[in-house]
């Protein structure tokens, strides 16, 4: 079918890949305006204390500090859900965590930043903390916020179907705790915001705001900080930049981008903040460590009957995301398999430790890990080969799951059927030398949440095309591109459906002053969203082409195709259906050049700016009457001639049978359309030193359609390579609330020795309603490499891992008490909230003077001391 | 202050200065300082010929202080020293091998610090320069403990020192990480096996690095070698109560009792790898 297309499903070159590589692209702390100051925040050293007293008069008075901010500035409640509005830029009364943000300074530069955070005062009143989830709730007093009782966020209960029933009528059924270790983003690039504050030249008052942001959504940092800073939306505005990768670290506001602007407005001039690795690590907004309880029955022929999941997460001090994120944890049980009994008990807790938020894979990845694990247990329980337990548990579309998720599209047996094939899954699995082992799993995502976190019946994405008479194609799109290839797949749709080069589109994206209204880069809803609104607002200025075409070459709107830089006649010119264009003189040797090709050159002379002069070719084909083609150009002028102006808009919003049931949770995990996974691991396990290293790894994915192959086999082989990370060396390390590897030497992401050959493998399942058949492609394929891991090394040595990550001194201690045949307590070796288990620390903390205990433990003074 | 003399005296008069610190390859010596700015008189001896490149000489070999872990790698040198080339392989990537020293990596004195078991199994010692004159010590004194050495604030050092009675002994080193480059180890071995005539053990040298706070020699190890037939299952001879030198923490990295676990295991496979090559 591909073929049919000029663009979609081509292997296309980011249209923003040159201005990355050669480094002319600017990020946002390449920035820099006239007058510009830096700033640098003070954090908190302690994890949970009262601030009695602040006072920055020895910092305001340093020479070359023009002005210290602190939450009296901004006192105004956030957070990214309306539900969780419970973060200050800059704390007022509390500080909740380790890095917590007190006082802002503006200097003239960094160095007198840095000394004026030193001279900040800041008196605490140390607060008892809670860094176990478990214990935090059961909390009675010196609660993280005093609204929320327990400590607990959010809990949800869902029971759906008859889970006693379903147990009742189980042949087997497996019980057992999963542990998965808190991971963060580790984007290459920290986040940075510019903001600067117009002075107005009527008023000679402080005026617009325009913040330039690191940002995954610049739509809600517009409306967060029009809630904080009291100013109306429209006096903001927020510019994307280039993003160096966001994985959900920057889906929301983080306290920088609403920092910066209060700095900007206190000292009337623009100020930049950009943070500091470790800044980013106590930004985090990650995946949080997550408890599951988890039981599933089966019957003999390995058919699931019921599915009981306690999941308790520690969420850290704000909310965040954190609803919807124990949600996602519930809701994604189903619409994989078929189950037709769930019991879902989900705790958000919260503790003194930096704010959990969305990552890739979000809510899902956690317990999709514990779910196929289990079920490749109960699979070797019921001597049934784990890729066939799979596929006896498929749904049967289209349906709507029990707990009210619609699917359409499901490339799931196709996926596990690639997988199985490639990796010789039939003759080699349980057949490899001693240490060496396969894994499968499958996971799923959403494309797009169908319902807003702002609830409203807003479109969720909102798209402009413009098109001047020279045939250039402007397409307006509120869409962030975060690296993850947006921009790309805009141009393309609006290419694709214009018939016209993708050199002739250009994409103006994420300046909320331009573009409309997208909710943002998250929950990978762009490509299934602002792409059909692109599609839509093409068709609407197609549309408009075509009458005033049809009317030049006297024929019927109908008859008309765009395609290859013109418009063909389809009655006497043959296009399109796998047949190329007609050939005509000037046609390259691939006959992919379209049949005007000589004229089109030739007619260069003819035109200065879209007018077409007297005596040129075009002139005289003008004066020919009817023709079978007009070039794209022709065709855009005949149009502006005829209408006007050329300018269509689109816009989508998921219908509401996508939108799920109606009982308390409900709207989180119904997208319009679901993206399956299936991978196949290749693991060795080292039996003396507990080290895995992963060989290989098949992963096919079901991404509806693929617009971009390239693009797609990128983003399964990123989601195969950080999904490694977290089941084998990722892991955020915590003493007394304090970050133990605050930087990318103890926080262990993969680099490219350790990464396994990755085979990715495109399913394209064509789904109904997505642009050109589309799905999400980014997130889903995450959450199988994980339990896919975990069931190779139990093929290869027999061990069930049920902590992640898998380090070393985990699988050896799991090796161990399989040898003496006991039972290995889960946090047996390592638990990451026992204190006693440090003497030093991983990171070079400092915290300007102001945690003085943990001063006298950086390693760092020691050269201070010498 | 920020001075690059070009000669070793300038280096070692202009050390007199209170708080001055040495700058080599910079690749300690800079992440130390975390966020803060350099606040201390700062020597740089990048450009001083005499602590670089490496001299065979009447009874030992010389290893400048300044030479680089890549100068190492890529000078031909006797199989006593491919442990300590494995070694310079481990230590950060290919740029902080080009710009990190020898004498950087002792004098930092991390407890894991790479290079130190095999220069430990080698018996080698550390050439010390200040305004007072020239001092050897042997390697096992010099470091003290975590961060911690013989050297004072005017010294330098110049040169490290091994003797030829191992020359063509055969080594080998292994290191254990969470990840198997660009990190910092949670337990590493380096071994030097010398075998007669008879094919029998004569003289064998076990260090342990990262599992106490400094590397240790298994010194009730070494002489239970002796005589032993070299071949399969050498490494059989290390048993637990070997390991008792060492005294693993917990940290960030790995237990105490993982590390003692898998040291056992490392030193193992050191042994047998140098049975292999003998």
């Amino acid at each position: 079918m591909t073929k049919d297309f000029s663009i979609i499903g081509k292997r296309i070159a980011m249209v923003d890949a040159a201005g990355k590589t050669s480094g002319a692209g600017k990020y946002t702390d390449d920035l820099s305006l006239p007058g510009m100051l830096v700033g640098k925040i003070l954090h908190s050293p302690y994890p949970h204390a009262r601030m009695k007293r602040i006072d920055t008069t020895r910092a305001e008075k340093l020479d070359g500090v023009v002005a210290v901010a602190t939450g009296k500035d901004a006192p105004n409640t956030y957070g990214i859900l309306p539900v969780g509005h419970d973060e200050r830029a800059l704390a007022v009364d509390k500080v909740r965590y380790v890095g917590d943000n007190v006082a802002c300074v503006a200097a003239l530069d960094e160095a007198t930043a840095d000394r004026a955070l030193e001279l900040i005062d800041v008196e605490y009143e140390l607060l008892p903390a809670y860094f176990d989830p478990e214990k935090a709730m059961k909390a009675e007093t010196d609660l993280i916020h005093d609204n929320k009782p327990h400590n607990i966020e959010k809990d949800y209960h869902h029971v759906f179907g008859d889970p006693e029933k379903g147990f009742a009528e189980a042949d087997h059924v497996a019980e057992a705790r999963f542990i998965a270790n808190e991971v963060t983003h580790a984007a290459m690039e920290p986040h940075s915001t510019l903001a600067a504050l117009e002075i107005d030249s009527q008023t000679g008052k402080p005026g617009r705001l325009t913040v330039w942001s690191s940002t995954q959504v610049p739509y809600y940092l517009q409306h967060k900080l029009s809630l904080v800073l009291e100013m109306p939306m429209s006096q903001i505005r927020v510019i994307k930049p280039l993003v160096g990768g966001g994985f959900g670290g920057k889906s929301e506001v983080i306290p920088l981008e609403i920092i910066a602007a209060i700095a900007a407005r206190k000292t009337r001039a623009p100020v930049k903040i950009t943070y500091t690795r470790e800044e980013v690590f106590w930004a985090h907004r990650g995946r949080p460590r997550t408890i599951i309880d988890l039981k599933t029955g089966v019957k003999n022929d390995g058919r699931i009957t019921a599915v009981k999941a306690r999941v308790v997460q520690d969420g850290g001090a704000y909310c965040s995301y954190g609803v919807v994120t124990i949600l996602y944890s519930g809701a994604l049980l189903g619409a994989l398999y078929d189950i037709p009994n769930i019991q879902y008990d989900g705790y958000r807790v919260l503790t003194n430790k930096p704010a959990c938020g969305a990552m890739r894979g979000h809510g899902t990845v956690n317990v999709r890990f514990a779910f196929e694990s289990q079920l490749d247990e109960l699979a070797a329980k019921l001597e049934v080969d784990p890729a066939v337990i799979r596929r006896r548990n498929l749904l049967q579309p289209p349906c709507v799951t029990i707990n009210g998720l619609r699917v359409q599209s499901y490339g799931l047996p196709e996926c596990i059927d690639r997988v199985v094939e490639r990796s010789g899954w039939k003759h080699r699995k349980g057949k490899l030398t001693r240490g060496r082992g396969l894994g499968i799993a499958c996971s799923h995502y959403v494309s797009g949440a169908a319902n807003s976190i702002i609830r409203s019946d807003m479109p969720h994405s909102t798209v402009n095309i413009k098109i001047d008479r020279d045939g250039g194609v402007v397409v307006y799109t509120g869409a962030a591109e975060i690296g993850q290839g947006s921009d790309t797949m805009t141009a393309q749709i609006a290419a694709e459906v214009l018939g016209c080069s993708l050199s002739r589109v250009k994409v103006v994206a994420a300046d909320t002053d331009l573009t409309p209204i997208d909710i943002g880069s998250y929950s990978s809803r762009v490509t299934f969203m602002a792409g059909n609104a692109t599609l839509r607002a093409a068709e609407e200025v197609k549309k408009q082409i075509a009458l005033a075409a049809a009317k030049k070459m006297n024929c019927a709107v109908e008859e008309l195709v765009f395609r290859d830089d013109g418009v063909f006649n389809s009655k006497s010119i043959n296009v399109g259906a796998g047949v190329p264009p007609v050939q005509a003189p000037g046609g390259d040797e691939r006959g992919r050049s379209s049949p005007h090709r000589s004229q089109d050159q030739a007619s260069v002379s003819g035109r200065v700016e879209g007018q077409i002069l007297r005596g040129s070719l075009q002139q005289q084909r003008n004066e020919e009457g009817p023709k079978d083609f007009m070039t794209f150009e022709e065709a855009v002028v005949a149009a502006i001639d005829f209408h006007g102006a050329l300018a269509g808009t689109g816009s989508y919003a998921p219908p509401p049978e996508a939108r799920g049931g109606k009982f308390k949770g409900a709207g989180v995990g119904p997208s319009p359309a679901y993206s399956y996974s299936a991978q196949v691991a290749e693991v060795t396990v080292d039996e003396d030193t507990g080290e895995v290293i992963v060989h290989k790894v098949w992963a096919a994915h079901d991404c509806g359609r693929a617009l971009n192959p390239v693009s797609v086999e990128g983003q399964i082989i990123g989601s195969v390579w950080m999904g490694m990370g977290q089941a084998l060396t990722e892991e955020m390390v915590w003493k007394d609330g304090l970050l133990m590897n605050p930087g990318l030497l103890e926080y262990r992401s993969p680099s490219s020795v350790e990464s396994p050959e990755v085979e990715p493998i495109i399913v394209e399942s064509i789904d109904p309603e997505g642009p050109f058949g589309a799905k999400e492609c980014s997130e889903g394929s995450l959450a199988a490499t994980i339990p896919a891991i975990a069931n190779a090394i139990y093929d290869a040595v027999g061990i069930r891992l049920r902590e992640a990550p898998f380090t070393p001194e985990r699988v050896l201690a799991a090796l161990r008490a399989k040898k003496n045949a006991k039972l290995l307590d889960l946090t047996e070796g390592i638990d990451p909230t026992a204190p006693e288990r440090f003497r030093e620390h991983g990171g070079a903390l400092w915290f300007k003077g102001k945690g003085p205990e943990r001063h006298a433990s950086d390693p760092a003074r020691r050269t201070e001391q010498a | 202050m920020y001075l690059r003399p070009k000669t070793l005296n300038e280096a070692v008069d202009a050390l007199v200065e209170p708080g001055a610190q040495v700058l080599a390859g910079g690749t300690d010596f800079y992440p130390a300082l975390g966020e803060r700015w350099i606040s201390t008189p700062v020597v740089d001896i990048t450009t001083i010929k005499e602590i670089k490149g490496i001299a065979r000489e009447k009874n030992e070999f010389r290893i400048g202080g300044g030479t680089t872990w890549t100068e190492i790698l890529r000078t031909p040198l006797p199989r006593c020293f491919d442990a300590l080339k494995s070694a310079a392989r481990e230590i950060g990537g290919v740029q902080i091998q080009n710009r990190g020293t020898v004498a950087g990596n002792l004098c930092n004195a991390s407890p894991a610090a790479d290079s130190v078991p095999p220069l430990l199994a080698l018996d080698a010692q550390v050439e010390l320069v200040s305004t007072s004159g020239l001092r050897r010590v042997p390697l096992a004194a010099f470091i003290v403990g975590n961060r911690k050495t013989l050297r004072t604030a005017g010294e330098i050092l110049t040169a490290v020192i091994v003797p030829h009675a191992v020359e063509n002994a055969s080594s080998a080193f292994l290191k254990l990480g969470a990840r198997r480059y660009l990190v910092i180890s949670i337990a590493m071995v380096a071994a030097v096996v010398a075998v007669d005539e008879r094919r029998r053990v004569h003289d064998a040298r076990i260090a342990v690095g990262s599992c106490s706070v400094r590397a240790q020699r298994l010194s009730a190890l070494e002489p239970a070698l002796i005589g032993a037939p070299v071949g399969a299952g050498l490494g059989a001879i290390a048993m637990p109560e070997h390991l008792e030198p060492l005294t693993p923490i917990d940290d960030v990295r790995g237990t105490a009792a993982y590390r003692h676990d898998t040291a056992l295991t490392l030193v193992r496979r050191a042994l047998d790898l140098c049975a292999g090559s003998c």
